[in-house]
Protein backbone atom coordinates (compact mmCIF):
# COMPACT_ATOMS: atom_id res chain seq x y z
CA UNK A 1 0.00 0.00 0.00
CA UNK A 2 1.32 3.12 -1.22
CA UNK A 3 0.55 6.22 1.20
CA UNK A 4 -0.55 9.42 -0.56
CA UNK A 5 0.88 12.75 -0.55
CA UNK A 6 -0.30 15.37 1.11
CA UNK A 7 -0.95 16.74 -2.36
CA UNK A 8 -2.93 14.27 -2.85
CA UNK A 9 -4.63 14.59 0.31
CA UNK A 10 -5.38 18.22 -0.80
CA UNK A 11 -6.67 17.74 -4.38
CA UNK A 12 -9.06 14.92 -2.39
CA UNK A 13 -10.06 17.36 0.30
CA UNK A 14 -10.46 20.35 -2.59
CA UNK A 15 -13.19 17.63 -4.13
CA UNK A 16 -15.27 17.70 -1.37
CA UNK A 17 -15.35 21.48 -0.51
CA UNK A 18 -16.51 21.81 -4.42
CA UNK A 19 -19.44 19.20 -4.26
CA UNK A 20 -20.47 20.47 -0.42
CA UNK A 21 -20.96 23.80 -2.78
CA UNK A 22 -23.06 22.03 -5.18
CA UNK A 23 -24.58 20.22 -2.91
CA UNK A 24 -25.32 23.71 -1.14
CA UNK A 25 -26.47 25.28 -4.36
CA UNK A 26 -28.73 22.86 -4.84
CA UNK A 27 -30.29 22.71 -1.59
CA UNK A 28 -30.95 26.72 -2.07
CA UNK A 29 -32.55 25.66 -5.16
CA UNK A 30 -34.55 23.39 -3.39
CA UNK A 31 -35.89 25.26 -0.95
CA UNK A 32 -36.69 28.42 -2.39
CA UNK A 33 -38.81 26.29 -5.10
CA UNK A 34 -40.40 24.28 -1.86
CA UNK A 35 -41.05 27.84 0.18
CA UNK A 36 -42.06 29.99 -2.14
CA UNK A 37 -45.53 30.09 -3.34
CA UNK A 38 -46.54 30.17 -6.69
CA UNK A 39 -42.79 30.36 -7.88
CA UNK A 40 -40.19 32.55 -6.77
CA UNK A 41 -39.08 35.42 -8.79
CA UNK A 42 -37.11 35.22 -12.17
CA UNK A 43 -34.48 36.51 -11.20
CA UNK A 44 -33.64 34.26 -7.93
CA UNK A 45 -34.19 31.48 -10.38
CA UNK A 46 -32.15 32.76 -12.86
CA UNK A 47 -29.44 33.60 -10.40
CA UNK A 48 -29.39 29.66 -8.41
CA UNK A 49 -29.39 27.96 -12.12
CA UNK A 50 -25.90 29.88 -13.17
CA UNK A 51 -24.86 28.96 -9.79
CA UNK A 52 -25.30 25.65 -9.94
CA UNK A 53 -23.92 25.37 -13.63
CA UNK A 54 -21.24 27.41 -12.45
CA UNK A 55 -20.82 24.76 -9.72
CA UNK A 56 -21.17 21.82 -12.13
CA UNK A 57 -18.60 22.82 -14.37
CA UNK A 58 -16.45 23.47 -11.71
CA UNK A 59 -16.40 19.81 -10.26
CA UNK A 60 -16.57 18.11 -14.00
CA UNK A 61 -13.73 20.40 -14.28
CA UNK A 62 -11.75 19.24 -11.21
CA UNK A 63 -12.77 15.42 -11.67
CA UNK A 64 -11.71 15.54 -15.00
CA UNK A 65 -8.55 17.06 -14.17
CA UNK A 66 -7.28 14.56 -11.68
CA UNK A 67 -9.22 11.83 -12.70
CA UNK A 68 -6.22 9.45 -12.47
CA UNK A 69 -5.57 9.89 -9.15
CA UNK A 70 -9.26 9.43 -8.63
CA UNK A 71 -9.93 6.42 -10.37
CA UNK A 72 -7.13 4.62 -9.07
CA UNK A 73 -7.65 5.30 -5.31
CA UNK A 74 -9.77 2.49 -2.82
CA UNK A 75 -10.88 3.14 0.02
CA UNK A 76 -10.30 1.08 2.92
CA UNK A 77 -11.05 1.21 6.82
CA UNK A 78 -8.53 1.15 9.27
CA UNK A 79 -8.66 -0.75 12.05
CA UNK A 80 -8.98 2.31 14.88
CA UNK A 81 -12.25 3.40 12.65
CA UNK A 82 -15.29 3.30 14.69
CA UNK A 83 -17.27 0.45 12.54
CA UNK A 84 -19.66 -0.30 14.63
CA UNK A 85 -21.43 3.00 14.86
CA UNK A 86 -20.71 4.38 12.15
CA UNK A 87 -21.90 1.43 10.01
CA UNK A 88 -24.28 3.43 7.12
CA UNK A 89 -21.57 5.68 6.33
CA UNK A 90 -18.60 2.94 6.17
CA UNK A 91 -21.26 0.96 3.63
CA UNK A 92 -21.45 4.25 1.86
CA UNK A 93 -17.58 4.69 1.44
CA UNK A 94 -17.02 0.66 0.97
CA UNK A 95 -19.97 0.63 -1.81
CA UNK A 96 -18.11 0.17 -5.69
CA UNK A 97 -21.16 0.03 -7.40
CA UNK A 98 -24.01 3.08 -7.86
CA UNK A 99 -27.31 2.50 -5.25
CA UNK A 100 -29.79 1.72 -7.39
CA UNK A 101 -31.89 4.41 -7.44
CA UNK A 102 -28.87 6.46 -8.46
CA UNK A 103 -28.20 4.46 -11.26
CA UNK A 104 -31.57 4.65 -12.27
CA UNK A 105 -30.69 8.82 -12.48
CA UNK A 106 -27.79 8.87 -14.20
CA UNK A 107 -29.84 6.81 -16.86
CA UNK A 108 -32.47 9.20 -16.96
CA UNK A 109 -30.21 11.86 -17.37
CA UNK A 110 -28.11 10.09 -19.94
CA UNK A 111 -30.75 9.63 -22.23
CA UNK A 112 -31.97 13.64 -21.66
CA UNK A 113 -28.69 14.38 -22.92
CA UNK A 114 -28.96 12.09 -26.05
CA UNK A 115 -32.44 13.22 -27.31
CA UNK A 116 -30.61 17.11 -27.44
CA UNK A 117 -27.46 15.48 -28.69
CA UNK A 118 -28.42 15.10 -32.48
CA UNK A 119 -28.67 17.88 -34.43
CA UNK A 120 -32.02 17.62 -35.28
CA UNK A 121 -32.85 18.30 -31.46
CA UNK A 122 -30.32 21.37 -31.10
CA UNK A 123 -32.13 22.88 -33.89
CA UNK A 124 -35.43 22.43 -32.53
CA UNK A 125 -34.22 23.70 -29.22
CA UNK A 126 -32.78 27.09 -30.31
CA UNK A 127 -35.70 27.91 -32.31
CA UNK A 128 -36.95 27.92 -29.37
CA UNK A 129 -34.95 29.82 -27.59
CA UNK A 130 -33.21 31.52 -29.73
CA UNK A 131 -35.82 33.07 -31.04
CA UNK A 132 -35.97 36.04 -28.96
CA UNK A 133 -32.51 36.98 -28.75
CA UNK A 134 -32.03 36.87 -32.76
CA UNK A 135 -35.15 38.77 -32.86
CA UNK A 136 -33.84 41.13 -30.60
CA UNK A 137 -30.91 41.69 -32.81
CA UNK A 138 -32.64 42.30 -36.13
CA UNK A 139 -35.18 44.83 -34.45
CA UNK A 140 -31.74 46.83 -33.52
CA UNK A 141 -31.24 48.08 -36.72
CA UNK A 142 -30.33 45.12 -38.40
CA UNK A 143 -27.97 43.58 -35.74
CA UNK A 144 -24.30 43.36 -36.18
CA UNK A 145 -23.52 39.52 -37.85
CA UNK A 146 -23.07 39.53 -41.16
CA UNK A 147 -25.96 39.36 -44.63
CA UNK A 148 -25.78 35.22 -43.92
CA UNK A 149 -26.40 35.40 -40.31
CA UNK A 150 -29.53 37.77 -40.74
CA UNK A 151 -31.09 35.50 -43.32
CA UNK A 152 -30.87 32.37 -41.14
CA UNK A 153 -32.24 34.37 -38.58
CA UNK A 154 -34.99 35.64 -40.12
CA UNK A 155 -36.05 32.06 -41.22
CA UNK A 156 -36.14 30.54 -37.66
CA UNK A 157 -38.96 33.58 -37.27
CA UNK A 158 -40.93 32.82 -39.95
CA UNK A 159 -41.11 29.34 -39.31
CA UNK A 160 -41.83 29.81 -35.67
CA UNK A 161 -44.34 32.14 -35.97
CA UNK A 162 -46.74 30.26 -39.01
CA UNK A 163 -46.93 27.70 -36.61
CA UNK A 164 -48.46 29.26 -33.87
CA UNK A 165 -50.98 31.83 -36.00
CA UNK A 166 -52.15 28.96 -38.36
CA UNK A 167 -52.81 29.59 -42.31
CA UNK A 168 -53.95 32.90 -41.79
CA UNK A 169 -50.24 33.74 -41.83
CA UNK A 170 -49.61 32.87 -45.27
CA UNK A 171 -51.85 35.34 -46.69
CA UNK A 172 -49.30 38.23 -46.63
CA UNK A 173 -46.47 35.91 -45.76
CA UNK A 174 -45.10 35.16 -49.32
CA UNK A 175 -43.87 38.49 -50.18
CA UNK A 176 -41.37 38.50 -47.19
CA UNK A 177 -37.81 37.36 -48.56
CA UNK A 178 -37.34 39.75 -51.17
CA UNK A 179 -34.77 41.42 -49.29
CA UNK A 180 -36.74 44.39 -48.22
CA UNK A 181 -35.00 44.60 -44.80
CA UNK A 182 -32.19 46.94 -46.42
CA UNK A 183 -34.33 49.43 -46.77
CA UNK A 184 -35.10 52.06 -44.59
CA UNK A 185 -39.22 52.10 -43.42
CA UNK A 186 -40.94 54.79 -45.25
CA UNK A 187 -42.39 58.01 -42.60
CA UNK A 188 -45.30 57.55 -40.62
CA UNK A 189 -46.21 61.11 -42.05
CA UNK A 190 -45.77 60.29 -45.75
CA UNK A 191 -48.04 56.66 -45.63
CA UNK A 192 -50.60 58.12 -43.94
CA UNK A 193 -50.60 60.89 -46.57
CA UNK A 194 -51.08 58.87 -49.23
CA UNK A 195 -53.68 57.25 -47.24
CA UNK A 196 -55.74 60.28 -47.13
CA UNK A 197 -54.68 61.81 -50.46
CA UNK A 198 -53.08 59.14 -53.11
CA UNK A 199 -50.36 60.83 -53.44
CA UNK A 200 -47.09 59.53 -53.25
CA UNK A 201 -43.85 60.96 -52.31
CA UNK A 202 -41.49 60.19 -55.06
CA UNK A 203 -38.27 59.17 -53.88
CA UNK B 1 -69.27 59.10 -35.93
CA UNK B 2 -66.23 59.56 -34.48
CA UNK B 3 -62.85 57.83 -34.85
CA UNK B 4 -60.05 57.31 -32.04
CA UNK B 5 -56.80 56.57 -33.43
CA UNK B 6 -53.01 55.77 -32.87
CA UNK B 7 -50.31 54.13 -35.18
CA UNK B 8 -47.37 51.97 -34.98
CA UNK B 9 -45.09 50.61 -37.50
CA UNK B 10 -43.93 47.58 -37.15
CA UNK B 11 -40.67 46.30 -39.33
CA UNK B 12 -41.50 43.32 -41.53
CA UNK B 13 -38.88 41.19 -39.94
CA UNK B 14 -41.02 41.35 -36.45
CA UNK B 15 -44.34 40.86 -38.45
CA UNK B 16 -45.04 37.24 -37.18
CA UNK B 17 -44.03 37.55 -33.79
CA UNK B 18 -46.36 41.32 -33.82
CA UNK B 19 -49.38 39.05 -34.66
CA UNK B 20 -48.55 36.45 -32.35
CA UNK B 21 -48.37 38.50 -29.30
CA UNK B 22 -51.62 40.48 -30.80
CA UNK B 23 -53.31 37.58 -31.04
CA UNK B 24 -52.99 37.12 -27.62
CA UNK B 25 -53.98 40.06 -26.25
CA UNK B 26 -56.98 39.72 -28.29
CA UNK B 27 -57.25 36.51 -27.73
CA UNK B 28 -58.69 35.94 -31.46
CA UNK B 29 -56.66 34.10 -34.30
CA UNK B 30 -56.12 37.28 -36.83
CA UNK B 31 -58.93 38.16 -39.59
CA UNK B 32 -57.74 38.51 -43.06
CA UNK B 33 -58.16 41.50 -44.80
CA UNK B 34 -57.58 42.75 -48.36
CA UNK B 35 -59.31 45.90 -49.92
CA UNK B 36 -59.10 48.12 -52.67
CA UNK B 37 -59.18 51.50 -52.25
CA UNK B 38 -59.82 54.23 -54.77
CA UNK B 39 -58.96 58.10 -53.74
CA UNK B 40 -61.14 60.28 -55.39
CA UNK B 41 -60.51 64.15 -55.34
CA UNK B 42 -63.21 66.93 -55.91
CA UNK B 43 -63.28 69.70 -58.88
CA UNK B 44 -63.90 72.32 -58.18
CA UNK B 45 -66.10 74.40 -60.34
CA UNK B 46 -63.92 76.46 -62.33
CA UNK B 47 -64.56 80.49 -61.44
CA UNK B 48 -66.73 81.31 -64.49
CA UNK B 49 -69.21 78.42 -63.77
CA UNK B 50 -69.92 79.46 -60.54
CA UNK B 51 -73.39 81.36 -59.83
CA UNK B 52 -72.37 85.25 -60.56
CA UNK B 53 -73.96 86.91 -57.85
CA UNK B 54 -75.62 90.24 -59.57
CA UNK B 55 -77.74 92.99 -57.71
CA UNK B 56 -75.66 93.59 -54.72
CA UNK B 57 -76.62 92.49 -51.42
CA UNK B 58 -80.23 92.89 -51.46
CA UNK B 59 -80.25 90.40 -54.17
CA UNK B 60 -82.96 87.81 -53.02
CA UNK B 61 -81.40 84.23 -53.55
CA UNK B 62 -82.91 81.15 -54.05
CA UNK B 63 -81.84 78.65 -50.98
CA UNK B 64 -80.71 75.93 -53.55
CA UNK B 65 -78.04 78.65 -54.68
CA UNK B 66 -77.33 79.75 -51.24
CA UNK B 67 -76.20 75.88 -50.55
CA UNK B 68 -74.35 75.76 -53.53
CA UNK B 69 -72.43 78.99 -53.11
CA UNK B 70 -71.17 77.79 -49.17
CA UNK B 71 -70.36 74.42 -50.95
CA UNK B 72 -67.99 75.96 -53.06
CA UNK B 73 -66.96 78.35 -50.81
CA UNK B 74 -66.52 75.66 -47.90
CA UNK B 75 -63.21 73.11 -47.84
CA UNK B 76 -63.81 70.34 -50.09
CA UNK B 77 -62.67 66.84 -49.30
CA UNK B 78 -61.30 63.86 -50.79
CA UNK B 79 -63.19 60.69 -50.66
CA UNK B 80 -62.34 57.03 -50.80
CA UNK B 81 -63.75 54.32 -52.35
CA UNK B 82 -63.52 51.03 -50.46
CA UNK B 83 -63.98 47.49 -51.68
CA UNK B 84 -63.80 44.19 -50.02
CA UNK B 85 -64.43 40.90 -51.37
CA UNK B 86 -67.01 39.51 -49.75
CA UNK B 87 -66.31 36.70 -47.04
CA UNK B 88 -66.75 34.02 -49.78
CA UNK B 89 -64.64 35.32 -52.16
CA UNK B 90 -61.63 35.45 -50.20
CA UNK B 91 -62.13 31.71 -49.14
CA UNK B 92 -62.02 31.69 -52.96
CA UNK B 93 -65.48 30.17 -53.23
CA UNK B 94 -66.27 33.72 -55.03
CA UNK B 95 -69.40 33.79 -56.78
CA UNK B 96 -72.36 35.94 -56.54
CA UNK B 97 -73.22 35.35 -52.78
CA UNK B 98 -74.48 37.21 -50.55
CA UNK B 99 -73.43 40.82 -51.46
CA UNK B 100 -74.29 40.87 -55.14
CA UNK B 101 -74.64 43.79 -57.01
CA UNK B 102 -78.20 44.16 -58.15
CA UNK B 103 -78.05 45.74 -61.48
CA UNK B 104 -81.42 47.13 -61.91
CA UNK B 105 -83.63 50.08 -61.81
CA UNK B 106 -84.47 52.66 -58.88
CA UNK B 107 -87.44 50.72 -58.80
CA UNK B 108 -85.77 47.28 -57.97
CA UNK B 109 -83.84 48.94 -55.38
CA UNK B 110 -86.11 50.13 -53.25
CA UNK B 111 -87.54 46.78 -52.87
CA UNK B 112 -84.69 45.61 -52.03
CA UNK B 113 -84.31 47.65 -49.09
CA UNK B 114 -87.89 47.40 -47.80
CA UNK B 115 -87.65 43.57 -48.87
CA UNK B 116 -87.57 41.20 -46.15
CA UNK B 117 -84.96 38.35 -46.51
CA UNK B 118 -87.31 36.19 -48.81
CA UNK B 119 -87.65 38.95 -51.31
CA UNK B 120 -83.93 39.88 -51.40
CA UNK B 121 -82.97 35.91 -52.24
CA UNK B 122 -85.42 35.76 -54.78
CA UNK B 123 -83.79 38.87 -56.47
CA UNK B 124 -80.28 37.28 -56.15
CA UNK B 125 -81.75 34.23 -58.38
CA UNK B 126 -83.33 36.34 -60.94
CA UNK B 127 -80.75 38.70 -61.24
CA UNK B 128 -76.99 37.26 -62.55
CA UNK B 129 -74.00 38.70 -61.09
CA UNK B 130 -70.80 39.09 -63.25
CA UNK B 131 -68.95 37.49 -59.98
CA UNK B 132 -68.26 41.13 -58.77
CA UNK B 133 -69.15 39.87 -55.01
CA UNK B 134 -67.55 42.57 -53.06
CA UNK B 135 -68.94 45.54 -51.37
CA UNK B 136 -68.36 48.95 -52.16
CA UNK B 137 -68.14 51.23 -48.93
CA UNK B 138 -67.50 55.41 -49.99
CA UNK B 139 -65.61 56.96 -46.85
CA UNK B 140 -65.42 60.00 -45.31
CA UNK B 141 -62.62 61.84 -42.98
CA UNK B 142 -62.36 64.70 -41.69
CA UNK B 143 -59.05 66.56 -40.93
CA UNK B 144 -58.19 65.18 -37.04
CA UNK B 145 -59.32 67.85 -34.67
CA UNK B 146 -56.64 70.17 -33.19
CA UNK B 147 -55.30 68.12 -29.99
CA UNK B 148 -53.91 70.73 -27.06
CA UNK B 149 -50.92 69.81 -25.19
CA UNK B 150 -51.20 68.49 -22.32
CA UNK B 151 -54.64 66.68 -23.44
CA UNK B 152 -54.63 62.84 -24.16
CA UNK B 153 -52.75 62.25 -27.52
CA UNK B 154 -54.88 60.72 -29.44
CA UNK B 155 -56.20 61.12 -33.00
CA UNK B 156 -59.34 62.01 -32.99
CA UNK B 157 -61.12 62.77 -36.49
CA UNK B 158 -65.00 62.89 -37.50
CA UNK B 159 -65.83 60.05 -39.72
CA UNK B 160 -68.70 58.48 -42.19
CA UNK B 161 -68.71 54.87 -43.94
CA UNK B 162 -71.66 54.92 -46.28
CA UNK B 163 -72.42 51.37 -47.58
CA UNK B 164 -72.92 51.19 -51.14
CA UNK B 165 -75.93 48.69 -51.80
CA UNK B 166 -76.18 49.04 -55.42
CA UNK B 167 -75.35 51.01 -59.03
CA UNK B 168 -71.69 51.52 -60.03
CA UNK B 169 -70.04 53.74 -57.36
CA UNK B 170 -67.09 54.57 -60.04
CA UNK B 171 -70.07 55.57 -62.31
CA UNK B 172 -71.46 57.90 -59.27
CA UNK B 173 -68.40 59.39 -58.16
CA UNK B 174 -68.03 60.58 -61.79
CA UNK B 175 -71.75 62.05 -61.21
CA UNK B 176 -70.92 63.78 -58.20
CA UNK B 177 -67.78 65.46 -60.28
CA UNK B 178 -64.65 63.57 -58.29
CA UNK B 179 -61.82 62.44 -59.98
CA UNK B 180 -60.26 59.44 -59.27
CA UNK B 181 -56.52 59.98 -58.26
CA UNK B 182 -55.25 56.64 -56.89
CA UNK B 183 -55.81 53.14 -56.29
CA UNK B 184 -54.46 51.19 -53.83
CA UNK B 185 -54.69 47.64 -52.35
CA UNK B 186 -54.35 47.38 -47.90
CA UNK B 187 -53.61 44.06 -47.10
CA UNK B 188 -53.10 42.78 -43.51
CA UNK B 189 -55.26 41.35 -40.40
CA UNK B 190 -57.66 42.66 -37.89
CA UNK B 191 -58.08 42.12 -34.73
CA UNK B 192 -61.00 43.19 -32.33
CA UNK B 193 -59.94 43.92 -28.99
CA UNK B 194 -62.50 44.87 -26.57
CA UNK B 195 -63.99 48.51 -28.66
CA UNK B 196 -61.19 48.92 -30.59
CA UNK B 197 -60.26 47.40 -34.17
CA UNK B 198 -56.58 46.61 -34.13
CA UNK B 199 -55.56 46.73 -38.53
CA UNK B 200 -51.82 45.40 -39.11
CA UNK B 201 -51.55 46.34 -42.53
CA UNK B 202 -49.48 47.32 -45.90
CA UNK B 203 -50.44 48.79 -48.77
CA UNK B 204 -49.50 48.05 -52.15
CA UNK B 205 -49.99 49.81 -55.59
CA UNK B 206 -51.26 47.44 -58.34
CA UNK B 207 -49.61 46.47 -60.97
CA UNK B 208 -52.82 47.11 -63.14
CA UNK B 209 -55.02 50.10 -63.86
CA UNK B 210 -57.98 49.88 -61.34
CA UNK B 211 -60.45 49.55 -63.64
CA UNK B 212 -58.85 46.03 -64.13
CA UNK B 213 -58.97 45.02 -60.66
CA UNK B 214 -62.39 43.70 -60.40
CA UNK B 215 -62.27 41.03 -57.56
CA UNK B 216 -59.44 41.79 -55.48
CA UNK B 217 -57.26 38.81 -54.71
CA UNK B 218 -54.34 37.71 -53.59
CA UNK B 219 -53.03 37.00 -57.44
CA UNK B 220 -53.28 40.96 -57.45
CA UNK B 221 -51.14 41.37 -54.31
CA UNK B 222 -48.74 39.10 -55.09
CA UNK B 223 -47.98 41.21 -58.79
CA UNK B 224 -48.32 44.31 -57.00
CA UNK B 225 -45.78 46.22 -55.80
CA UNK B 226 -45.45 47.76 -51.67
CA UNK B 227 -45.46 51.41 -51.65
CA UNK B 228 -42.85 50.90 -48.60
CA UNK B 229 -40.26 49.31 -50.21
CA UNK B 230 -39.01 48.28 -46.71
CA UNK B 231 -41.98 46.00 -46.14
CA UNK B 232 -43.10 47.91 -43.03
CA UNK B 233 -46.47 47.62 -41.52
CA UNK B 234 -48.67 49.80 -40.23
CA UNK B 235 -50.66 49.16 -37.16
CA UNK B 236 -53.45 51.37 -36.89
CA UNK B 237 -55.54 50.65 -33.22
CA UNK B 238 -59.30 52.50 -33.94
CA UNK B 239 -62.44 53.22 -31.54
CA UNK B 240 -65.06 54.38 -33.00
CA UNK B 241 -67.29 56.61 -30.82
CA UNK B 242 -71.46 57.24 -32.27
CA UNK B 243 -71.47 60.82 -30.85
CA UNK B 244 -68.39 62.73 -30.58
CA UNK B 245 -70.40 65.56 -28.73
CA UNK B 246 -70.44 63.53 -25.86
CA UNK B 247 -67.90 63.91 -23.61
CA UNK B 248 -68.26 61.20 -21.79
CA UNK B 249 -68.12 58.65 -24.32
CA UNK B 250 -65.01 60.03 -25.85
CA UNK B 251 -63.27 59.77 -22.39
CA UNK B 252 -64.09 56.36 -22.48
CA UNK B 253 -62.69 55.37 -26.00
CA UNK B 254 -59.74 57.47 -25.59
CA UNK B 255 -58.54 56.14 -22.10
CA UNK B 256 -59.25 52.11 -23.78
CA UNK B 257 -57.13 53.50 -26.51
CA UNK B 258 -54.58 54.57 -24.09
CA UNK B 259 -54.59 51.39 -22.15
CA UNK B 260 -53.89 49.17 -25.25
CA UNK B 261 -51.00 51.34 -25.61
CA UNK B 262 -50.01 51.31 -22.49
CA UNK B 263 -50.51 46.93 -23.28
CA UNK B 264 -48.32 47.17 -26.36
CA UNK B 265 -45.49 49.15 -24.70
CA UNK B 266 -42.44 47.51 -25.74
CA UNK B 267 -43.95 45.76 -28.32
CA UNK B 268 -45.21 48.58 -30.54
CA UNK B 269 -45.06 52.10 -29.73
CA UNK B 270 -48.07 53.20 -31.11
CA UNK B 271 -48.36 57.17 -31.61
CA UNK B 272 -51.15 59.46 -32.87
CA UNK B 273 -50.76 60.44 -36.49
CA UNK B 274 -50.07 63.44 -37.90
CA UNK B 275 -52.66 66.16 -38.16
CA UNK B 276 -51.40 67.37 -41.45
CA UNK B 277 -50.20 64.35 -42.85
CA UNK B 278 -54.19 63.29 -42.22
CA UNK B 279 -55.70 66.28 -43.70
CA UNK B 280 -57.92 65.22 -46.28
CA UNK B 281 -58.90 68.32 -47.82
CA UNK B 282 -58.30 69.29 -51.18
CA UNK B 283 -55.91 72.37 -51.53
Amino acid sequence: MATISPKEIQTLDYTRQRLAQLTNSLDSLKNQILASDPLPPWSSLHTLSQMISVNLTRVAEHLTEHSALLSSLAAYPLPSYPGREQEPLLNQLLRKKLEPHVEDWVEEGRRAGEEVGDAEGWMELWEWAGREETLEEVVKGGGGGGEDGEKEEEEVDDEGGDGVVGETGQGTGTLQGKGEEDKEPMAMEEVLRFLMKGEEVKR
Amino acid sequence: MHELLLFGQVPSSRHDQVLNILAGVAAMQPVQVLEKHLVFKPNRLPASARPVQVGGAQDIQKSQVQALQAQNQGDLFYLRLVAEPSSTTLKGQGDGGLNAKVEGSDEIMLDVREANGGLVGDIQSTAPTEGDSQTWTLQYRDLPEVVQPGRRQITSRLMADIPITSGDPVQFMKALDYTHTATYLLAGHRFTHLSASILLHRLFLPAKPFQEIFNVSSKDISQARLLDPSGTYILQAAVRVQDGSKVETMTKGSLELLSLKETLKGVVELDMGDRLALDTRVR
